[in-house]
């Protein structure tokens, strides 16, 4: 007999060697309605507060307060274990539970890469944190005179790969002697970030000329640049000298259009006027502002929070769907943000002419949005959007713009937090493509570009960070513990009108609470 | 050879190509433990082998001994890990490797100091021994 007979069939089932056998996370799920209850039949393990592991082999059932199941109780040293049949959920740090899959998607993938790569073992760890503890994507740093100063925050409210998004900020360093531009790169939040491209954008200018993103991202270069002769907001206040300078001094909405939100009139509105300039067909409007912490009860407390441990699914699941993620994304376009209108035009009423998405809580973003000029005497903008959405530090305009085409610099390096050259996480980060860096809590890199030091006289160079990416916000224990809604996120008005309500009632303290558990980076 | 031995040789080998583990072979899983470590430095027979208690970034801290070892990841010269194999070489890890390696630690979360400190005390140490 032919020895190839039995060769040719080993070798075929060898080379179909890539079946990949994975051990992933499941939810953990709290009911929110007493008497009812939630089963886990895979491996579940409990970190608890004292230091000693729970490891549930066969599962867990949650109810209450109480994780139970047939679990073995592990002191910090492991010396002695006891049966238990349940722990309490305000005794536990952090909960993972796994589960055995084959992954036919990233069968090959993993495959090729098996004897480098990382089995991925997906954990979920559930913080212990205050549920409004400080959230964010990732937060860039530039070096200033040996002072790290807040540059920007990329793809805010990315929270799913659907929703990956590409995030454009102005950046206010300079480059260094050696024509490198250095950004650290932290995640300060209970949340894991995969970022997948980094680029810095050069736009060259002249010394009174100021480029600034527009709301689609694309550099814009403006000039006389001047505060808006009028603005008031919808309680018809003259709001134009909190608006007039990039001073600190922000615009908040009126505490009476904050108290009164309700469905069916949940938002606020700013109008400015300016003189039409002759002959022009727009004029851009200048913003500088960042989001109120709205948002962020909107995301962390309703759309994650009230649903508890369901959200594991929702975002694990049902945002990875087309349907769901893009009916989400829907609503939020229509709801969140900010709507900018123009005066004229057919009918004569307000005519929406951009849409600008939220940019989060923690850095300031200098935006410009280009406007047309639809009546023949004045420029007559209206800014909408839900009530206390924004702290806005700046409305002005500006009568003179180009587009302009930047320089594309690619990431020269990264370096670890020990200062070491990482060519992976460089590679990882080098084009918007299916490789992502992914970091968790507390972790930092430092990323360079080479933009060169060479610049002809009387040129001005300003930079804009492009990043791509999305996170994944880590569960909290308050938010399994304490779930208050039996279903997942719906989006909806009367969602909004209760983030509204919950704002206003916790507002006063919760910006410093917010910023006071950012993650310490090591 | 007759050709009922193909199905069979097929299915075998078939069988051997599922990779990678399973709740039920994957230690951490299943025991309050940490992933087992294996750690080798440069020169002759420097080596820590012990249970995986905590990832940093830039250092890893391990049960070895009855002791509680802090050691740099760039002294490691090769660190093999249970059912995975060789993950730190010259001293270096990608940041996923790292990621995944905290996860699989004792304790993902981090060892707090009260806890750093009891393990210690249970150990008669005062502090944590450095290794290499």
């Amino acid at each position: 007999m032919d020895r190839r007979r039995v060769v040719l069939p080993l070798a075929f089932a060898l080379s179909a060697c890539f079946i990949y056998r994975n051990v992933q996370v499941e939810s953990i799920e709290r009911p929110a309605a007493p008497g009812d209850s939630v089963s886990v039949a895979t491996p579940v393990k409990a970190h608890l507060i004292d230091g000693s592991t729970v490891v549930f082999r066969r599962g867990v059932r949650v109810a209450g307060d109480m994780v139970s199941g047939a679990g073995m109780r592990y002191t910090l040293t492991l010396s002695d274990s006891t049966p238990v049949t349940g722990v309490t959920l305000d005794s536990v740090v952090g909960m993972e539970s796994f589960r055995t899959e084959i992954d036919g998607g990233k069968t090959v993938l993993v495959s090729t890469l098996a004897t480098v790569g990382a089995i991925g073992v997906g954990i979920a760890i559930a913080c212990a944190a205050d549920p409004k503890c400080f959230g964010s994507c990732p937060t860039y740093y530039s070096d200033s005179a040996g002072t790290l100063v807040l540059e920007a925050e990329g793809f805010s409210y990315s929270v799913a790969q659907l929703f990956e998004s590409r995030d454009v900020d102005r950046l206010r360093l300079r480059a260094a002697p050696d024509g490198i531009v250095r950004l650290e790169v932290r995640n300060e939040a209970f949340e894991t970030h995969y970022i997948n491209h980094l680029e810095i954008l050069e736009v060259q200018h002249s010394p009174d000329e100021t480029v600034l993103p527009d709301e689609q991202n694309r550099p814009l270069v403006v000039r006389d640049v001047v505060a808006t002769p009028s603005a008031r907001d919808r309680m018809g206040r003259n709001v134009r000298a909190v608006l007039a300078a990039p001073d600190g001094d922000v615009y908040r909405t009126d505490p009476r259009v904050l108290g009164r939100a309700r469905v069916g009139d949940l938002e606020d509105a700013i109008e400015v006027a300016v003189p039409a300039p002759p002959g022009a067909d727009s004029v851009v409007v200048v913003l500088r502002l960042r989001n109120s912490l709205l948002n962020t009860i909107l995301f962390y407390d309703i759309m994650l929070g009230d649903p508890g441990a369901r959200s594991l699914d929702w975002v694990g699941n049902d945002l990875q769907q087309v349907g769901p993620a893009v009916e989400l994304a829907q609503w939020y376009q229509r709801k969140m943000g900010m709507q900018i209108a123009v005066r004229g035009g057919d009918g004569g009423g307000f005519r929406e002419i951009a849409h600008l998405k939220d940019t989060g809580p923690v850095a300031w973003k200098d935006v410009a949005i280009v406007v047309p000029v639809l009546e023949p005497d004045s420029v007559r903008i209206r800014l909408r959007f839900p009530a206390d959405n924004w702290r806005i530090d700046r409305v002005a305009v500006a009568t003179r713009f180009r587009r302009a085409l930047p320089a594309v610099h690619p990431l020269t390096d990264v370096f670890d937090a020990a200062g070491r050259s990482d060519t992976t996480a460089r590679a990882s980060l080098a084009a918007a493509d299916g490789r992502y860096l992914e970091t968790t809590a507390g972790q930092r890199f430092t990323a360079e570009f080479d933009v060169g030091s060479a610049l002809p006289a009387g040129v001005t160079r300003t930079f804009l960070l492009a990043s791509q990416g999305y996170y994944t916000e880590w569960v909290r224990r308050g938010w399994l513990a304490a779930p208050r809604a039996a279903r997942t996120f719906v989006p909806s008005d009367t969602a909004l009108a209760e983030a509204i309500a919950r704002w206003r009632s916790t507002h006063d303290t919760l910006e410093a609470r917010f910023m006071a558990t950012r993650v310490p980076v090591r | 050879m007759p050709r009922s031995w193909m199905l069979p040789v097929a299915i075998l080998g078939l069988s051997a190509c599922i990779m990678g583990p399973s709740t039920r072979t994957f230690a951490p899983a299943t025991r309050p433990q940490g992933i087992g470590a294996d750690l080798q430095f440069r020169g002759k027979n420097k080596r820590v082998q012990g249970e995986l208690l905590e990832v940093q970034n830039s250092v890893i801290v391990l049960l070895s001994a009855n002791r509680v070892v802090r050691v740099p990841i760039r002294a490691i010269l090769v660190g093999r890990f249970s059912r995975r194999g060789a993950l730190i070489q010259n001293g270096r890890v990608g940041r996923g490797t790292l990621n995944w390696l905290k996860l699989v630690s004792r304790f993902p979360a981090g060892l707090t100091p009260e806890i750093q400190a009891k393990l210690l005390a249970a150990n008669g140490q005062a502090a944590p021994d450095s290794a290499p």
